[in-house]
C-alpha cells in the first residue's frame, strides 16, 4: 500500500470534464502516483489494446552534458543496455526478444532520455525487473571495455546520422545560431569529445541524474492497474537515489540576430532552412506554432502553393520542435533545379510575414481538425499513448485533445508576429557543391545587428 | 533576400570548435568519493533472477469477410471494434502490364505521378513491379472521407495536366534522392547480382530517364483497374457498412481492359562477381552486405527462412546485433531485410561498418551464415527468434493499418486473407532442423553474393575476406 504523499493520497486521476468545444471521442483514464523515493508513475490501462508499452523517462538529456563532455548523456544511454548488477551484457535485449517484445529502444533528447519497449500482455514483471535493475545498479557494472565500445558506437552513429548523411549538419548549424554558446541547447554534433569521456564521468553522470527521483515510469495498454502498481512498488520501491540538481534558471531572453549562413554540400539538391527560437513545450505560443507549421507547409499550406506548386521547390516542411526549456520553429525547402536559393528564401520570408498579418478562419479550422485527428490516431497503439504521456508536462488534461480546439486565428497570427520575426532567426542556404562534404560545410556567415 | 540598409557585420567564418563550449547553466556532476552509487534493495531474492515469462497471449480471433462489387472490385473487411478508427488499403495487381520494366522504374513513376494522394490526406501510395498500393486511415465517423481519399487517387480527382507535369518533375527528384548515395549503390548491386540487369526484380539504373506522361497514362489505363484490385478495410466497421461505402466511393470505377497477369520465373542466379566493390569517397563508413535469394511467401519453408533471417540480423538479439555490433563494436547500424515478391524473395544482411573493422564485420556476417548451415541452432536462440517474429507480427496486428497491410500482402502474394492469423502457428512449428535445411537450401556458399561500398583505398583490403576476389563495379553493378 502506498503511503500518502503530501496531504492527500495520489489516487486515481480521471480526466476533467470535456472542454467547451467538441468532446474528445476517446479519453481513457490515467492514474498518477508518486513513490516515497520520488519515482513518478503514470498508468493508462485499456483492455481494448493488444499489448502494453513501457517508457522510463529520466529528466536528463544531451543539454546536460557538462563542459568538455559532449556526448556523455548519449554514451550513458548506450551503456544502459550493457547490463547491470543482475543483468548480463546483452541480456536485456535477449530477454525482451525471448518475451516477444518489440520497439526496444532509447532516445536521448535535449531535455530527457526515454527507454521504451512494447511487450505482449503479461510480461510486465520482466520489464520491471530489467528497468529497476539498471535504474539502481548500472554504475557498478560499467567497465572500460564497455565504455570503449559504446564510445565507438556513438561515433559511428554520428557518422550514420549526421556526417555521412546528405545535409546532415544543416539542422545543427541552425540550432547553434539560435541558441548562444552558453545555452544548454547549443549543441555540437561532432563526436570529437567522446573519447575524453571517462568511467568516472559515466559514474558521476549516473549518480547525478539517474535515480528514481528523476524518473517517470509510464505504462499504457492492456494490464491490470492495481497489480501493476503493486509490481512497481515491489521492483522500484526499494531503490534509493539523490534528487537531481536544480538547473540554474536561464535568462528569459537572449539576443539572436538575423544570421545568414551559407554552406556547400556534395548533394543532388540545394536546401533552404529558416529557424527561430520559440516558446517552450506547452508554454503560451507552443500550440499556436504547431498550427502555424501546418498552415505553412502541409499539402494545402501556403508554402506548398507558393513554392512547390510554382515550381520553385520540390518539397517544403515546417515544424515546432518543442522542448522543456525552449523550442525551435523551422521551415526547410528543397530547391528545384535551376532555381535560386535566395529566391526561395525570399518567398519563405514573405509568406511568414504575411501570416503575421492574417490567418484565415477556414485555414485555422482545418489545421485544428488535422491536429486533433493526428492525435487521435496516435492513441491507437499503446506506444503512441505512452509516448504522448511521457512527453506532456501536465496530466490534468493528458490527452490534450482540446489543446488546439481553443486556438483562434488571431492567436496564431499574434504568435507568428511576435516569435517568427526576421531579427531573431537563422537562415541557412546549403548549396549543392561537390567541393563540400555530403553533410555540408559552412563557408560564409553574416550577421545583421540591430 | 531584401534587406533594409544596414551595414553588414564583418564576415565571420565559423570554424569547428577547438575548445569545449562553455556550459555555465549545466549543473556540475557529482563525482562523490569516487565509488559508484550503491542503491540497495531489501529483496535480493526478487532481483537475483529474471521472473518467468508469461505464456504467449492468445490472439483475439478476427472476423474476416469479403464481397465483390459489381465492377469486380474485391472488398475484404476485418472487423476490429476496440478503437473508433478504420484503415483502408487498395492493392492492384500490376504484374504483366509492363514488360521489361527493370526494377520497377516505370512503376515507380506511375505511383508518384498518378497515385499521388489528395492534399492534406494521411494517405500513402506506391507502385512496384508487382502491385500498386494506396493506403489511408481515419476516424470511423468519417468512413466516407477515408474511402473518398482512395477514390480521389483512383479517379485523379482535380488533377490537371499542370499538376501531372509538376508531379513528374518531383518524381525525378525523388527518384534521384532515393536511388543515389552509397546505400542505393548497395541495393542496386545486390539486386543486380541476384536477378541480373534486365529482370523486373532487379533495380533500375541510377539517373535513368523518366518515362513520359503519355507512357504513364497508358500504363495507368491498362493496369489500375477494379478487376485486378482488392480493397482491404480494417477497423471499427461492419462488412455491410464498408461494402456500402465502397460502392458509393468506387462503384463508378470501370475497367478499360482486363489485363492478363503474366509472370516469368526469376532467372537462374545471375553471373558476375561474387564480391562487388563500388568506390565512393564521400562517406566515412564502409557499407557491406551479403545477399541471397529465398523462397516465395507461400512456400513450405517460408516461415523457416524468416527465422533464419531473424537469427542472422534481428534488431534485438541476433548474430549481427550481438556479435558484430555489441561484441566486436564494428558497426552501429547492422541488420537484415527480406524483400518479398509473389514468386521469390531476397535477403540482405548488411551493415555500416567502421573502416578499421569492416572486413572483420563482413566476415562475421559470412561466418554467422555458415554457422546456421553447419549446425542446428540451439533451442534458446530458436525460441527467441520465433518469439521475436511473433512479436513483430503482433505489432503489425495491433493497429488497423498494420492489419490492413498484412491482409493486403497476403492478397498480393496469392494467399488467403485468413492466412494472416495462421502466421503465429507457422512460426511456432519451425524446428531447428527446418532452420538448418532452409539455410542450406538458400544460403549455400554458391548462392551468396557480397557488396562493398566505400573508400577505394580501403576496399583493396577486401581480398582478406575468405570469399573471393572483389571486382570493381560501377554503381549499377557493371564490371569496370
Amino acid at each position: 500500500m502506498l503511503p500518502a504523499i503530501a496531504t492527500a493520497l495520489a489516487g486515481i486521476v480521471v480526466l476533467a470534464a470535456a472542454p467547451a468545444f467538441a468532446a474528445p471521442p476517446l479519453a481513457p483514464p490515467v492514474q498518477e502516483h508518486v513513490l516515497p523515493n520520488g519515482l513518478h508513475l503514470v498508468l493508462a490501462p485499456d483492455d481494448a489494446l493488444e499489448d502494453v508499452s513501457v517508457i522510463v523517462r529520466y529528466g536528463v538529456g544531451s543539454a546536460d552534458d557538462p563542459e568538455g563532455k559532449d556526448g556523455l548523456a548519449h554514451v550513458v544511454e548506450h551503456l544502459m543496455f550493457d547490463g547491470s548488477r543482475h543483468v548480463g551484457s546483452g541480456e536485456h535485449a535477449r530477454r525482451i526478444a525471448q518475451a516477444g517484445g518489440w520497439d526496444l529502444n532509447a532516445i536521448t533528447f535535449l531535455d530527457r532520455t526515454e527507454y521504451v519497449v512494447t511487450v505482449p500482455p503479461g510480461q510486465l514483471p520482466l520489464v520491471f525487473w530489467l528497468e529497476s535493475d539498471r535504474m539502481g545498479f548500472l554504475a557498478e557494472r560499467v567497465d572500460q571495455t564497455a565504455l570503449d565500445r559504446e564510445r565507438e558506437l556513438v561515433r559511428y552513429e554520428a557518422s550514420d546520422r549526421v556526417f555521412d548523411r546528405a545535409l546532415g549538419t544543416v539542422g545543427a548549424t541552425a540550432l547553434q545560431e539560435i541558441f548562444p554558446p552558453w545555452h544548454p541547447y547549443h549543441r555540437n554534433p561532432d563526436p570529437r569529445w567522446v573519447p575524453s569521456i571517462t568511467l568516472a564521468d559515466v559514474r558521476a553522470f549516473v549518480r547525478t541524474w539517474y535515480g528514481p527521483a528523476n524518473a517517470t515510469l509510464v505504462v499504457a495498454g492492456r494490464f491490470d492497474a492495481p497489480q501493476t502498481l503493486a509490481l512497481a512498488e515491489r521492483y522500484f520501491g526499494g531503490l534509493r537515489g539523490s534528487p537531481p540538481p536544480v538547473r540554474p534558471a536561464l535568462p528569459a531572453a537572449w539576443d539572436v540576430h538575423d544570421v545568414l549562413v551559407q554552406m556547400q554540400a556534395n548533394v543532388w539538391r540545394a536546401q533552404v532552412t529558416f529557424m527561430w527560437p520559440t516558446p517552450a513545450l506547452e508554454q503560451p505560443g507552443d500550440a499556436e506554432l504547431d498550427v502555424a507549421a501546418l498552415l505553412l507547409a502541409d499539402r494545402r499550406g501556403r508554402l506548398q502553393a507558393e513554392l512547390v506548386d510554382r515550381g520553385l521547390a520540390v518539397s517544403v516542411h515546417a515544424g515546432q520542435a518543442s522542448y522543456r526549456r525552449a523550442s525551435a520553429f523551422y521551415v526547410t525547402a528543397a530547391v528545384a533545379d535551376k532555381q535560386s536559393l535566395t529566391g526561395v528564401a525570399d518567398v519563405i520570408d514573405r509568406v511568414v510575414k504575411a501570416m503575421a498579418r492574417e490567418v484565415r478562419v477556414e485555414d485555422c479550422a482545418r489545421a485544428r481538425e488535422e491536429l486533433a485527428e493526428s492525435r487521435l490516431m496516435r492513441m491507437e497503439t499503446s506506444m503512441g499513448r505512452a509516448r504522448h504521456l511521457s512527453a506532456t508536462t501536465s496530466l490534468t488534461s493528458p490527452w490534450e485533445l482540446s489543446r488546439y480546439e481553443r486556438i483562434q486565428p488571431e492567436d496564431v497570427r499574434r504568435v507568428v508576429a511576435t516569435a517568427l520575426v526576421p531579427n531573431r532567426r537563422a537562415v541557412v542556404l546549403a548549396y549543392a557543391d561537390p567541393r563540400g562534404p555530403i553533410s555540408g560545410r559552412v563557408f560564409s556567415r553574416k550577421e545583421w545587428l540591430p | 533576400m531584401r534587406r533594409t540598409a544596414r551595414a553588414l557585420a564583418p564576415l565571420l567564418l565559423v570554424t569547428s570548435c577547438a575548445t569545449p563550449v562553455r556550459r555555465p547553466y549545466v549543473p556540475p556532476l557529482d563525482y562523490g568519493s569516487g565509488t559508484p552509487v550503491e542503491a540497495t534493495s531489501e529483496d535480493a531474492a526478487l532481483r537475483a533472477s529474471a521472473p518467468p515469462l508469461a505464456p504467449e497471449a492468445p490472439v483475439r480471433p478476427a472476423s474476416i469477410r469479403e464481397t465483390r462489387l459489381a465492377n469486380g472490385l474485391r472488398v475484404v473487411v476485418l472487423e476490429r471494434h476496440g478503437f473508433p478508427a478504420v484503415a483502408a488499403r487498395l492493392t492492384t495487381d500490376t504484374r504483366g502490364i509492363e514488360e521489361g520494366d527493370v526494377g520497377g522504374r516505370r512503376a515507380y513513376y506511375l505511383g508518384h505521378v498518378f497515385l499521388s494522394p489528395s492534399p492534406g490526406a494521411p494517405t500513402s501510395a506506391d507502385c512496384s513491379v508487382t502491385a500498386c498500393r494506396v493506403a489511408t486511415h481515419g476516424p470511423t465517423s468519417r468512413l466516407d472521407e477515408v474511402l473518398g481519399r482512395i477514390a480521389d487517387v483512383v479517379f485523379a480527382t482535380g488533377v490537371t495536366p499542370e499538376v501531372l507535369e509538376r508531379r513528374l518533375a518531383q518524381a525525378r527528384h525523388a527518384f534521384d534522392v532515393e536511388h543515389a548515395g552509397p546505400g542505393g549503390a548497395v541495393i542496386r548491386n545486390g539486386a543486380a547480382m541476384l536477378f541480373g540487369h534486365t529482370h523486373r526484380y532487379g533495380q533500375p539504373p541510377p539517373r535513368a530517364d523518366a518515362p513520359t506522361l503519355a507512357e504513364l497514362q497508358a500504363l495507368r489505363d491498362r493496369g489500375i483497374v477494379p478487376r485486378a484490385s482488392t480493397l482491404v478495410i480494417v477497423g471499427d466497421v461492419t462488412l455491410d457498412a464498408a461494402a456500402a461505402q465502397a460502392e458509393r466511393s468506387l462503384g463508378e470505377w470501370r475497367d478499360v481492359r482486363v489485363p492478363e497477369v503474366e509472370t516469368e520465373p526469376p532467372p537462374a542466379a545471375a553471373g558476375g562477381p561474387r564480391i562487388a566493390a563500388f568506390h565512393v569517397r564521400v562517406v566515412r563508413q564502409i557499407l557491406g552486405a551479403v545477399v541471397a535469394r529465398g523462397p516465395a511467401p507461400g512456400d513450405a519453408d517460408a516461415a523457416a527462412f524468416e527465422v533464419v533471417g531473424q537469427l542472422l540480423g534481428a534488431p534485438l538479439a541476433s548474430i549481427a546485433y550481438q556479435h558484430i555490433r555489441e561484441e566486436m563494436g564494428a558497426a552501429y547500424s547492422v541488420g537484415v531485410s527480406v524483400q518479398r515478391y509473389p514468386d521469390v524473395s531476397s535477403l540482405m544482411l548488411a551493415g555500416s561498418f567502421d573502416r578499421e573493422k569492416a572486413i572483420d564485420g563482413v566476415q562475421g556476417l559470412l561466418d554467422g551464415i555458415r554457422s546456421l548451415r553447419e549446425a542446428e541452432v540451439g533451442p534458446e536462440a530458436l525460441e527467441q527468434a520465433k518469439r521475436s517474429l511473433a512479436g513483430a507480427w503482433r505489432r503489425a496486428r495491433s493497429t488497423d493499418a498494420g492489419t490492413a497491410r498484412l491482409l493486403a500482402d497476403a492478397v498480393e502474394f496469392g494467399l488467403s486473407p485468413s492466412s494472416i492469423d495462421e502466421q503465429l502457428a507457422r512460426y511456432a512449428s519451425v524446428t531447428a532442423a527446418d532452420v538448418r535445411r532452409a539455410a542450406r537450401a538458400y544460403l549455400g556458399i554458391g548462392a551468396l553474393r557480397v557488396v562493398l561500398v566505400g573508400d577505394p583505398e580501403f576496399l583493396v583490403t577486401a581480398q582478406a575476406l575468405r570469399f573471393g576476389v572483389p571486382v570493381r563495379v560501377d554503381d549499377y553493378g557493371r564490371e569496370l
